[in-house]
């Protein structure tokens, strides 16, 4: 198998861990909290801007333009979303890429291939925390069950 | 600046911008925000910062601060605040040969608005 292969699979395994899908289920309940219908586009704004970015720093300043704008305690203030979800990219996420790279032989954490690991869990994150919050929107914010 | 102290520094492709970007312009933008948290730069001024800086020009950014420097109404801490950021725009130009040295500093100003806006916020 070669590297770029290596690397989707480990990515795809830790995105299908429990420590990984159970966080994005609870951003994804806050989320609902967060954005009603009305603001529903501010979610799809984040997914865009996770999958189109060719930097980590662009989702951060991204998700930290939208706390410094957003009225309190309303949409990035409920529960403090946009703060634990910015904490959480900055830090838990690394720690995730951390993984990622230390069972790949040769790949640097802060090398390009490791700036795309990150940037992969991200995009994998965001993904699966925009599921769980349409869904909880769905059914009236209750999030389903286990996996 | 010399022709031979530009051709020195290195070249810096988009990938080689995106990861400094991602590392020590972040780390740079941060501890910047961490020193100047209470000089209370306004949103507005922020904002022409940045207007400033999407000239890609740095006679025009330079102008900028030296603008904001010279008003009477300008308080202390505000005016550390622009000598500092002129103090640190030189030492990225340092980094790269250009454009890539713009391009580092464009990235230091967004990631700087951003955590400066957000740091007000909290």
């Amino acid at each position: 198998m070669n590297q770029q292969m290596k690397i989707l699979k480990e990515i795809a395994r830790i995105a299908d861990g429990d420590d990984f899908y159970n966080q994005a289920k609870a951003f994804g309940k806050t989320a609902s909290k967060a954005f009603d219908s009305g603001t529903r586009r501010q979610m799809k704004n984040l997914e865009n801007i996770s999958n189109s970015s060719l930097k980590v720093t662009d989702v951060l300043d991204y998700v930290k333009k939208q706390v410094a704008k957003a009225e309190k305690p309303k949409t990035w203030w409920v529960d403090d979303f946009g703060i634990k979800l910015k904490d959480f990219i900055e830090n838990d996420l690394r720690d995730f890429r951390g993984r990622v790279c230390a069972i790949l032989e040769g790949v640097e954490e802060d090398s390009a291939e490791g700036q795309r690991i990150y940037l992969n869990l991200i995009r994998e994150f965001v993904r699966q925390l925009v599921v769980h919050y349409e869904y909880c929107l769905a059914n009236g914010g209750e999030p389903h069950g286990g996996k | 600046m010399a022709a031979n102290e530009q051709a020195q520094k290195p070249c810096l492709s988009a990938q080689q911008i995106r990861l400094f970007s991602d590392g020590i312009i972040y780390d740079y933008a941060i501890q910047f925000v961490e020193r100047h948290k209470r000089a209370k730069v306004s949103v507005k001024q922020l904002s022409g910062l940045q207007n400033a800086v999407g000239a890609s020009n740095w006679d025009e950014i330079f102008r900028y601060i030296d603008n904001r420097l010279s008003r009477k109404t300008t308080l202390e801490p505000v005016k550390e605040f622009y000598k500092d950021l002129k103090n640190q725009l030189n030492e990225l130009r340092t980094l790269a040969a250009e454009p890539g040295a713009y391009l580092l500093a464009k990235e230091f100003i967004q990631h700087l608005v951003a955590e400066y806006n957000y740091q007000r916020s909290l």
